[in-house]
């Protein structure tokens, strides 16, 4: 005993072992593409959230029709004007902040549901589990944008009930993973140990089963992101979702549609906004899931 | 020796219902142990050795079933508890130490969090110093080097050895009756396993816990067991003392078994003995002995008829050969 004391003292300057998220973040921080679409993302989600800062416009209020359907790089608005002379930059700014929170809470309330379920599911298996399961796939089965679009049409265009919609058709993607990798973690022995230990199961579920199937939760959650922000869009431009005056990516795709052979830039600017961010996000997802694959590192 | 018991158990009958049909994994098994003893049961792989040890905390399956006939920890009756009171066994009274050390501690987690754990949640109310102070004391017990620096690694950065010692430390930090060791050393090489051994040994004597000893290894049987029970398909066929066993086996298994491993009884050069055949399917036990098939001197009586067991020179055993000799004599 004396011994081993000695000699880890020894190594024990040597001996810094890297903590578990260090080591995700360097091997995130290694793949150049999940770090422009970080950065891409990043100055996004700075401009929308400092919107005020960054246009003198009003995306609503400041029409002003002498100026309507303005190209792109007039004076005094960069990105042009719409129909109703309002500032294009102004309205895609103020709608990123629309599109993205609605995709941040569908991704988080969905998750949140599917996570709790597939944990319920994969844990106590057996009835439970078929029940739950049989739900996942009857919801599964449904197309995504139809069952949407019935449950907007049910409680009413707002951005909270998109949110509600996207949310509901969301989540049993989520309840899958999760069992399946709950079934996977379940077997593990420190679970048999915490069993043993006479830990209550809602305490095992949570505390030491969920801990270990987060990696590919959090994947999910952040390519969820990108996905309802892109059927969030789809809802709006359909003229399901928000109030067709807000500032809103799909709104404007919708706007843009009269005009699209005579001013094509009023769809394809909201478009392309649409398009950076969903792509950030999942070269971000990707990038995660890569940086959790230990077979992936060299 | 013979102190006050802690767990007496008498026919213990733990059956799986499966798709192939009843499973009678351990099918009367009586034993008990002594506080502050060490009771070995030893048996090949599929033996019903765990299942029993699990029946005893009552984490079986959910299409298990555990009967016995008697069944008590510490004078109280645990055949018929409620699922929440067993819970309440687990950890507290009976705690268990696994084989794989690599794979028994969670890999997401700090070992400070997971000894705290089990100390915070069999003493209620207790303040986070405090937890420190003990996560490092029984780690200081267990041997391993420097706890204050251990508390902060994840698994994954400690050897197999020093997991074991984690594990060994997380299971005694509610100062359990009893420890279940399920194989505790299989997984480590030579020079760590004995140094669990001697481990295992010392905190018994400081702490006076009753260990039940998981194992095939007639090695670790040897170095740290007070008494044995022979286990095969499902049933005790021997219990002694440990000198009584290794000297004397009664059971032709138990000798075979012996004379299977090099050192304890065969010599240097002696080649060693095998025995015969495997384990019985479960699910089709052979009638009479459920050894026969295997046994050297299987008789016509093997063949028919279970034999029961009999106290022969103060130990039970479970066999017409020996029941002959006796009543020859």
């Amino acid at each position: 005993m004396k011994k081993e004391t000695s000699k880890t003292e020894g190594l024990k300057e040597e001996f810094q072992p890297t903590p578990y998220w260090k080591d995700i973040l360097r091997q995130f921080l290694k793949n150049k593409l999940a770090v422009l679409g970080l950065i891409i993302l990043a100055a996004i989600v700075i401009i929308c959230v400092f919107a005020p800062y960054f246009t003198k416009y009003d995306p609503v209020k400041d029409m002003i029709l002498q100026d309507m359907l303005l190209p792109p790089g007039s004076e005094g608005h960069i990105l042009g004007t719409d129909d109703y002379g309002r500032d294009i930059w102004s309205r895609l700014i103020y709608g990123g902040r629309t599109s993205m929170l609605t995709g941040l809470l569908v991704a988080l309330a969905a998750g949140a549901f599917g996570i709790l379920l597939g944990c319920i599911s994969g844990y106590f298996g057996g009835f439970v589990d078929t029940i739950l399961m049989r739900i996942t796939d009857i919801m599964m089965s449904f197309p995504f944008l139809i069952i949407a679009i019935a449950i907007m049409a049910a409680l009413g265009a707002s951005q909270k009930n998109v949110i509600i919609a996207l949310a509901i058709v969301s989540w049993p993607k989520f309840a899958r993973l999760t069992r399946s990798q709950v079934l996977a973690v379940k077997e593990q022995e420190y679970v048999e140990a915490a069993k043993v230990a006479g830990f209550k199961n809602v305490r095992i579920m949570l505390n030491h089963i969920l801990p270990n199937c987060i990696g590919p939760l959090i994947i999910q959650i952040t390519l969820s992101v990108g996905s309802a922000i892109l059927s969030a869009a789809s809802l709006n431009f359909l003229g399901l979702g928000v109030d067709a005056s807000l500032p809103d990516w799909g709104v404007m795709l919708n706007q843009g549609r009269a005009y699209i052979q005579t001013n094509p830039y009023l769809t394809t600017i909201p478009g392309i906004a649409i398009s950076l961010t969903v792509l950030s996000v999942n070269w971000i997802g990707d990038g995660i899931r890569d940086a959790f694959d230990p077979r992936l590192r060299s | 020796m013979s102190s006050e018991t802690l767990l007496n158990v008498k026919n213990l009958r733990t059956w799986f219902n499966t798709p192939e049909g009843l499973v009678k994994s351990v099918n009367g098994v009586s034993f008990h142990i002594d506080k502050g003893e060490t009771l070995a049961l030893v048996g090949e792989s599929g033996c019903g050795k765990t299942v029993t040890s699990l029946s005893l905390i009552k984490l079986i399956g959910s299409n298990g079933v555990i009967e016995a006939d008697e069944l008590t920890l510490n004078g109280r009756d645990i055949r018929n508890i409620s699922k929440e009171q067993a819970r309440k066994i687990r950890g507290r009274e009976i705690s268990m130490i696994f084989q794989e050390p690599m794979t028994s501690l969670n890999p997401v987690f700090k070992i400070e969090r997971q000894i705290g754990e089990m100390i915070k949640i069999h003493n209620k109310g207790i303040s986070k110093e405090e937890v420190r102070k003990r996560s490092i004391e029984i780690l200081k017990k267990v041997g391993v080097p420097n706890p204050e620096e251990r508390l902060k690694v994840y698994p994954h950065q400690l050897s197999g050895g020093l997991r074991q010692r984690v594990m060994i430390a997380i299971s005694l930090a509610s100062n359990p009756a009893m420890v279940i060791a399920d194989e505790p050393t299989t997984a480590l090489d030579v020079t760590i396993q004995a140094q669990i051994i001697d481990l295992l040994k010392e905190l018994q004597r400081d702490f006076n816990t009753s260990i039940l000893l998981i194992t095939h290894d007639f090695g670790v049987v040897s170095q740290l067991a007070d008494r044995v029970a022979v286990m095969y398909a499902g049933r005790i066929v021997e219990t002694g003392t440990l000198e009584q066993i290794i000297e004397h086996p009664l059971h032709p298994y138990t000798e075979l078994l012996i004379l299977s491993i090099p050192g304890i009884k065969v010599k240097k050069g002696e080649r060693l003995k095998t025995i015969e055949g495997q384990v019985p399917n479960p699910l089709n036990f052979p009638d009479g002995c459920r050894f026969n098939p295997r046994c050297p001197f299987a008789a016509d009586i093997c063949r028919r008829k279970e034999p029961p067991a009999v106290v022969i020179d103060g130990r039970e055993v479970s066999c017409w050969k020996r029941m002959e000799e006796e009543n020859h004599e």
